[in-house]
């Protein structure tokens, strides 16, 4: 049975996780959960290019770990609501990703709106408010 | 008269359609735009400054404002496109995601303010939407 996209979706916010708290092997297991050409794009950050292969999204894993590297040492997915669509491989995921950084804690919220395809994420948008 | 009550759907297209009219200075719409809501209505924005609106009053007031605060050449033909309305597993929330964009004036750059509402709708009036937005207009 390929993952659910609900299990889809919780398995990557717990590799996130993992990643921020400086597992190396992330970035790989990351790109994993997505189809080899996939499309994720960043509504509410308009000059980020899609990403549109796996191999982009492990150097997009990547470089988050350098930056969050020394920065953030904690991040968690809180306030977790999945909502399912009437299109059984689209789901719509609200959450708050909590950083704790040496400034304080710092809050961003996200909605995702995902589709997944026999356990492997073919196309997200990922609407995320800056930290703040 | 009829009694059907409104979808979210139809509430969702009610809603940005009086925002057009609003922004273009019809200020008969910030009635009929609180309307739309209910009584105790809760508007939380994520990602913009704006403070959560709680309550019809709290929305005709943030509507009163609308006119002025787009009043700019480059918010000409202010308007909701790439509409994609989403229902989910719960008949009471829909989610839209959808670009509030201009012409603009030729001078300075127009809107193009990216949008993905969460909206929660009862007995046919928005009771709670969670607008996630883009900071700047």
């Amino acid at each position: 049975m390929p993952r659910t996209p609900q299990e889809t979706f919780h398995e990557l916010t717990e590799r996130v996780a993992k990643l921020v708290a400086g597992d190396v092997d992330q970035p790989r297991e990351l790109a994993g959960l997505y189809a080899e050409n996939t499309h994720v794009s960043f509504p509410l950050a308009p000059d980020v290019e899609p990403l549109l292969t796996r191999e982009a999204l492990q150097e997009h894993f990547t470089a988050v770990a350098s930056h969050v590297a020394g920065n953030i040492t904690i991040l968690r997915a809180e306030q977790v609501h999945v909502h399912a669509t009437t299109e059984s491989d689209l789901i719509i995921a609200e959450f708050l990703y909590t950083a704790e950084t040496s400034g304080g804690t710092i809050t961003a919220p996200n909605v995702f709106v995902m589709r997944v395809v026999d356990g492997e994420i073919v196309e997200s948008r990922d609407y995320s408010a800056s930290l703040s | 008269m009829s009694t059907t009550t409104a979808t979210g759907h139809e509430l969702f297209h009610s809603l940005v359609d009086g925002v057009r009219r609003l922004v273009a200075g019809d200020r008969s719409q910030v009635d009929r735009l609180a309307a739309l809501y209910t009584e105790h209505a809760h508007v939380v924005y994520f990602g913009a400054p704006d403070e959560p609106l709680r309550g019809r009053e709290e929305l005709r007031a943030h509507f009163a404002k609308v006119p002025d605060r787009f009043a700019a050449p480059r918010y000409r033909g202010f308007r909701a496109e790439n509409i994609q309305i989403h229902d989910t597993a719960d008949p009471e929330v829909i989610v839209a995601e959808f670009a509030y964009v201009s012409d603009g004036d030729g001078a300075d750059p127009p809107a193009n303010l990216r949008c993905c509402f969460v909206i929660r709708v009862r007995n046919g009036q928005i009771l709670e939407t969670r607008d996630y937005v883009i900071g700047a207009l």
